[in-house]
């Protein structure tokens, strides 16, 4: 009697798992889709040309080289931006701020993570560009940063409670004061993690494509100054990619695959920063 | 040197949870004082009160006074009453980045220490007197989180007693420890008790028996019985704590 039933539930047991297995290798194989066709046609653009030359007219050969150097100049700038104030935040937020606060703040946080992106990039027109007449390599880090700050916040915040209390306690029963704690013993325990968190949001910011349609703009020349339209990957990207000619389309597969190679380099150093830590 | 402790009308509170009830309570300097009782008769909550850690938590509150020799330590800074208060906790907790002599040092330096050699001297001191000098002395600079947890909790006593401390308060000190470590923190606080006034957490009578020379038992909030540690555990005058060192259900 004891026994009864065993047999279907063994087979219950297996069914439900190939039903698992089913749905991770479906999650799967579209990123792994990406990964092949990507690499497929953007490999036979990896030129030295593709690096260092200004985009060209069809006929002529030309890069991305502006495009590539403008991504880095505003991802740099929004990350200068951003990442002191959402540090700052996290560690408020996780260290500091009174139960009832926090977690207000983590609701609003929350929903500024959830924010469309191209709304930031309209919030960036309405004021930065519109205020400095003209769209801009500022204006568009801005929005960039915009998009960093919740992500920040939510990874230093999560960083910092991955330390476990008792070493706050132990700082505290030493004599140090709050602050002494925080940073003389919790945020160099946590550092490797707070590092991978800026590489994760710099990753994220690098590919967003929307809030700089209107504040970057994009630019076919090399950059003279970061108050003037600035090119980005991104936008190149998506105009190479939305016209009709091949060779153009061609380049855009380039784009995307270094633009892939860059974010892919980004998470491995990420998770080599925290491995066997079960951070990331 | 250890100083004398007391505890006089403790209330504390998480939220509006009760925790502690009039708890009033003198610790002699010099010895071991341990405090027994089931889990969650506010035992850690009333040691917390003795260094101002309970105030450190959130929604947490409490009244009464405590007095170290002629001082009350609630009128002094938190931070300086826990210079003079040391702590060791329950589970061993050395500061994960800092090597096993940083982790010694680490008190001092807070304290504004930074002589090289007085910090050499100062840790070699307090290793030696916890034991573990002779087992770290070849790598001082390796991480503190690598050594084996009855060392690492034997290294957060140390750490504690690099400030000299006049009271080291024991949170359930080997609760996590093996039987032979159990044992050689036992024999540690033995030998603390020369140089300063010991609070034992412990919920594991055989120890209060054998390290303690007062005792006192707690039970849902209140205290309900100290005295001489032979007395409690073989003549207690309350038929509560009897039960409780007996094993019987009350």
């Amino acid at each position: 009697m004891k026994y009864k039933g065993l047999r279907l539930r063994k087979w219950k047991d297996r069914a439900f798992f190939v039903l698992l297995m089913l749905a991770t290798a479906l999650a799967l194989f579209p990123l792994l889709q990406i990964l092949v066709e990507a690499t497929i046609r953007g490999v036979p653009g990896f030129k030295v040309s593709f690096f260092t030359q200004l985009p060209a007219p069809v006929g002529i050969v030309g890069g991305m080289g502006n495009a590539i150097v403008g991504s880095l100049l505003i991802v740099g700038l929004a990350s200068a931006i951003a990442t002191p104030i959402g540090v700052c935040t996290g560690i408020y937020l996780s260290e500091y701020a009174p139960v009832r606060y926090a977690r207000v703040l983590r609701f609003l946080t929350d929903i500024w993570f959830g924010v469309p992106t191209i709304l930031v990039g309209l919030l960036v027109y309405g004021t930065v560009v519109l205020s400095m007449k003209g769209f801009s390599a500022w204006a568009g880090a801005i929005s960039l940063a915009f998009i960093m700050v919740p992500t920040l916040i939510r990874t230093t915040e999560r960083m910092l409670a991955l330390i476990p209390a008792i070493v706050r306690e132990g700082a505290l029963a030493l004599g140090a004061s709050p602050t002494q704690t925080v940073f003389l013993f919790v945020l160099p325990a946590a550092t490797r993690g707070l590092i991978t968190g800026v590489v994760l949001a710099v990753a994220r910011a690098l590919g967003e494509t929307a809030p700089l349609l209107f504040t970057a703009f994009g630019n076919n020349f090399w950059q003279s100054g970061l108050s003037s339209p600035i090119a980005a990957l991104p936008l190149q990207i998506f105009l190479y990619a939305t016209s009709p000619y091949p060779v153009w389309q061609a380049q855009a597969w380039t784009g995307a695959l270094t633009l892939l190679s860059i974010v892919v380099v980004l998470h491995a150093f990420a998770h080599f920063l925290t491995r066997g830590e079960g951070l990331s | 040197m250890g100083q004398s402790m007391a505890a006089r009308q403790i209330n504390a509170f998480y939220s509006r949870t009760q925790i502690l009830h009039d708890v009033s309570l003198a610790m002699n300097a010099n010895a071991v004082t341990a405090i027994i009782g089931p889990t969650g008769c506010g035992k850690s909550t009333f040691l917390r009160c003795l260094n101002r850690m309970h105030e450190t938590v959130a929604g947490a509150r409490m009244t009464g006074r405590v007095v170290l020799g002629s001082t009350d330590l609630y009128a002094m800074d938190a931070v300086e009453v826990r210079r003079t208060v040391g702590m060791v906790f329950d589970r061993p907790n050395p500061f994960p980045t800092l090597s096993i002599f940083d982790n010694v040092a680490a008190g001092l330096r807070l304290n504004g220490i930074r002589q090289k050699d007085l910090l050499i001297e100062r840790v070699q001191a307090v290793l030696s007197m916890t034991a573990l000098w002779d087992e770290v002395k070849d790598r001082l600079e390796k991480p503190a989180i690598h050594l084996q947890s009855g060392q690492q909790q034997r290294l957060c006593l140390a750490r504690a007693l690099a400030l000299e401390p006049a009271v080291v308060l024991l949170d359930e000190p080997a609760s996590t420890l093996d039987p032979s470590s159990t044992l050689q923190l036992e024999e540690l606080i033995e030998q603390l008790k020369d140089r300063y006034t010991v609070v034992l957490v412990t919920h594991n009578l055989q120890q209060a028996a054998r390290v303690a020379d007062t005792t006192a038992f707690f039970l849902d909030g209140h205290l309900i019985e100290t005295g001489r540690t032979i007395d409690i555990f073989t003549n207690p005058s309350d038929t509560r704590t009897e039960d409780y060192i007996t094993g019987r259900r009350s």
